[in-house]
């Protein structure tokens, strides 16, 4: 049996997570079918906010929720009673950033914004 | 001007009438605030309740106090009793420790152990470069020498390091070698790394030592002109067995010591045996060091003991079967457990005062959001003077004290089903992350938070606050809303929390007649559950008003009672995993985890345990059969038709958030009668983890039926009984539509027949309800 030991650059450079590639896998296989049943009548679904929903739906709120952590959306109360919308950092202690001017005058209204969000990040458009 | 903001905390959570509370404030753009103590009665802000409630109170301590910025020391880390500055080293020395590092990749310099004083570049000490290499570094007052290993250390693997240095040649030599086996590291012999390194250097000076340097394990002295002295360049990770000899070891007197051996002893100034000191409840924060001056280091913010050290054998799994196996000790920079803020202010508490739930208000600027700060404390009174006493949960508000999920925690979102909804308090709290974290959070190398205290500001223990993640109040806001039905009924009510009955045990209980519990009374200690226990079997009757209770075993420190430990794993609904063999808590000697998982489920004590979670909707209970069963038809009087709870300020119905069910298989009392059940949640609303031997597809609301909200009742010996909510939404239904509908009415039911001394009603049945099925 040949004992090798590993050379210095195999130590000092630890791989990278090679988990990321099968997922970029994976989610381009999501967005592809989340894409193929995208449509208005899903986009007015999720605006009405029914407590059971179809099954692109869910599963496009599924994949919107399961994105990393710096490509999510909140929603930020202010102080006069609005909401506007905000992005993750995914840094620890790194604020939270705006997405976008507009300002919303329920909750509802900025979540059905957040969902919007997400189909914009979807389609590129 | 800086932006006003103000935040505070006491050293006390629970007081009686006559003794004294003192707060602790930092405030930053204002140097006076005005301070007004308050009652607080509720807390949510829903639209359909009845709002933010508190009323004013005279107090000694109102008025106008003076604020200043207060500094708050982050990390763990280990400061060594040396009053004689025997680690002062002037002439040769040897520094060693085992670690297992966490951050190497985070690019900071981290001291393992040493007299530095990184400020003035005086002292020396071996630590973690930026790059992650091990490093021995000495400072004349001016400049810095140092030696520094050829290659990185890996994350979670234990080495042992050391340096040898020589002044009189300048010689300083770097020892790393790996101390893998089949256990103890993240990774295996499998991997072909290389792992020792041995380097050497020539130091073209001597250290030079300042009297005021402490020797620190696991962090460096630091200065700042506003602070003045600190501590920085933390560790990350865990150290066993650290030492000190006053001679340049040889390069065989570190292969013996990687072979387990002791520090010759005619060489030690100090070895600190992080390993000694156990017993069968546990070991505190202080290492003993058995070398010739017995220098004792004192552990700061809660290093994590009871961690597995660099000889684990993966056979024995608690420091009770072989402590030697356990030096293990655990230090992270963003851990803290008291601010240590010097006093702002203190009260003693006026004899006046009737028992209930308080804060000292403070107000700076605009009076709102971070420019308003709430501390709040719990009166309990002199001596017991209600039939009726709300145990306020304060251990469960230490476990979620500052959680941060919606910032860090991916499952959030799905887990909750809607996106967080944040507010600037929330934000400012999580950007400058200076009051430590929640038993929900993860420190920055990925480790669980295990302990909690409430020696420092927690923002969601307060009122209006609500919980970002599920937009709804949780714990100390959510209770309040059975606070205000209490007042809002008038009944005569004493509170205590949490740590009174830990402290205290089943004689704070028996005075009173029923016991009521906050919406999620989760974390319990031991004795926090036998004296519940009894109370129960000897004639009490408890009210468990929420969901997922009696749910996680905790511990506290005899001599730290503000702080709280817990360790996730096995199973449960849980945040984190602690690693294969540090399930113990250090502070009892006790496994920790799910109570159900050594033998007493939640069902034993209360009828119901925990089945699932689900956030975004609620839903009502429908009464069951037995709710007409003349024993018991007591408990629904009044309520109309078949539906209860069907309004309420979580989600919009009683039996929501967290839900727990009967179970004669985990314990739940035989005779034991379903009043009411909820059913169809939605899909959001999913199976506990603790229920799965095997998962399949399916698991949720509209397909298990095991999914739903018990509401039960049974009787107890010596006439008394336990009813049950099972859901942690209950509570947010009662002040709904002015406290005027079907939950309230039922509660009404079974506290007005539980405050009575007499047989509980339904009781002239008893015989026939032994044989009734």
């Amino acid at each position: 049996m040949v004992k090798a030991k590993a050379n210095k650059s195999d130590a000092s450079v630890p791989p990278a997570d090679k988990d990321i590639h099968v997922r970029d896998h994976f989610d381009q296989m999501t967005r592809k079918y989340l894409l193929s049943v995208l449509s208005d009548e899903l986009i007015e679904e999720h605006r009405r906010g029914p407590s059971h929903m179809s099954e692109p739906l869910a599963r496009l709120l599924a994949w919107s929720q399961r994105r990393p952590l710096a490509e999510q959306y909140a929603v930020k109360a202010e102080g006069d009673g609005s909401f506007r919308l905000i992005s993750f950092s995914g840094l620890r202690h790194r604020k939270p950033d705006y997405v976008g001017d507009e300002s919303f005058a329920t909750l509802a209204e900025a979540r059905h914004g957040v969902f919007l969000r997400h189909i914009k990040d979807l389609t590129g458009k | 001007m800086a932006q006003q903001k103000i935040f505070g905390y006491a050293n006390r959570i629970s007081v009686k009438p006559g003794e004294e509370i003192t707060f602790h404030v930092n405030c930053d753009g204002a140097s006076e605030a005005k301070a007004q103590l308050v009652q607080l009665i509720h807390g949510d802000t829903h639209k359909d309740g009845p709002g933010h409630i508190e009323r004013e109170v005279d107090g000694p301590a109102n008025g106008t106090w003076q604020v200043k910025k207060q500094f708050t020391q982050l990390g763990s880390f280990l400061e060594v009793d040396d009053p004689q500055q025997k680690l002062a080293v002037t002439g040769a020395l040897s520094l060693m420790a085992f670690i297992w590092p966490t951050r190497t990749k985070k690019g900071i310099r981290q001291t393992i152990l040493g007299r530095w004083d990184t400020f003035r570049n005086a002292g020396y000490a071996l630590g973690i470069n930026p790059a992650g290499h091990l490093e021995f570094w000495v400072g004349d007052g001016k400049e810095v020498d140092y030696v520094t290993a050829e290659l990185p250390l890996l994350d979670k693997v234990w080495y042992l390091v050391g340096v040898s240095y020589d002044p009189a040649t300048g010689r300083a030599e770097i020892y790393q070698e790996g101390v893998l086996n089949r256990y103890n590291s993240l990774i295996g012999k499998v991997v072909p790394y290389e792992f020792a390194s041995h380097t050497s250097q020539k130091f073209r000076f001597k250290p030079s030592h300042l009297p005021a340097t402490p020797f620190l394990i696991a962090g460096a002295r630091d200065q700042h002109e506003l602070r003045g002295p600190f501590v920085s360049d933390h560790f990350a990770g865990k150290i066993d067995r650290p030492a000190i000899c006053m001679r340049a070891l040889s390069r065989k007197d570190f292969d013996e010591l990687k072979q387990g051996a002791l520090p010759p002893k005619d060489s030690v100034l100090a070895y600190w045996d992080t390993a000694a000191g156990y017993t069968a409840d546990g070991i505190g924060p202080d290492v003993i060091d058995t070398g010739p001056h017995g220098l004792t280091a004192r552990g700061v913010n809660h290093p994590v003991r009871a961690m597995t050290g660099w000889n684990w054998n993966g056979r024995d799994d608690c420091f009770r079967l072989d402590p030697s196996q356990y030096g293990g000790i655990e230090f992270h920079p963003d851990s803290v457990t008291d601010c240590r803020w010097e006093v702002t202010s203190r009260m003693t508490v006026p004899e006046n005062l009737p028992s209930g739930i308080y804060a000292m208000r403070l107000r700076v600027g605009p009076g709102t959001g971070i420019a308003e700060e709430y501390i709040v404390f719990v009166v309990r009174p002199r001596t017991p003077k209600g039939k009726l006493c709300f145990l306020v949960p304060s251990a469960s508000y230490l476990a979620y004290a500052n959680e941060m999920l919606s910032f860090e925690a991916h499952i959030i979102q799905p887990m909750t089903g809607q996106p967080p909804v944040v507010t600037d308090l929330d934000i400012e709290t999580y950007e400058h992350g200076e009051y430590g974290l929640s038993t929900y959070d993860h420190f920055e190398d990925g480790a669980g938070v295990c302990f909690t205290s409430y020696l420092r500001p927690i923002i969601n223990m307060r009122p209006k606050h609500r919980m970002s993640g599920m937009n709804v109040t949780w714990q100390f806001p959510a209770d309040l809303s059975i606070v205000a039905w209490i007042d809002h009924m008038g009944y005569d009510c004493d509170f205590i929390t949490d740590e009174d009955l830990h402290r205290e045990g089943l004689d704070i209980l028996t005075p009173y007649n029923c016991v009521i519990t906050g919406t999620h009374p989760e974390y319990v200690s031991e004795r926090m559950l036998d004296a519940q226990e009894d109370y129960v079997a000897g004639g009490g009757r408890l009210i468990y008003m929420g969901g997922n209770g009696y749910y996680w075993a905790v511990g506290f420190a005899g001599d730290n009672p503000e702080c709280m430990e817990v360790r996730k794993l096995d199973s449960g609904m849980r945040a984190w995993a602690a690693r294969p063999g540090e399930h113990y808590l250090q502070t009892t000697g006790e496994k920790s985890g799910l109570w159900r998982n050594r033998g007493r489920a939640p069902q034993k004590l209360t009828g119901v345990g925990f089945i699932a979670e689900g956030f975004e909707t609620a839903a009502p209970y429908r009464k069951m059969p037995d709710a007409w069963h003349r024993t018991v038809s007591w408990i629904t009087k009044g309520v109309e038709g078949e539906i209860i709870g069907d309004q309420g300020l979580a989600y919009g119905a009683a039996a929501g958030v967290e839900l727990d069910r009967y179970d004669l298989s985990l314990g739940t009392p035989p005779h034991t009668k379903i009043i009411a059940s909820s059913g169809g949640h939605s899909d959001n609303y999913v199976l506990v983890t603790e229920e799965l031997l095997y998962a399949y597809a399916g698991l949720v609301g509209s397909l298990d039926y095991r999914i739903r909200a018990d509401m039960t009742y049974f009787t107890a010996p010596n006439n008394g009984a336990v009813f049950c909510t099972g859901s942690i939404g209950y509570g947010q239904a009662l002040p709904a539509n002015g406290f005027d509908n079907s939950a309230a009415k039922v509660l009404a039911n079974v506290v007005n027949a539980f405050l009575k001394s007499e047989r509980l009603p339904g009781q002239q049945w008893s015989l026939e309800e032994k044989q009734w099925r």
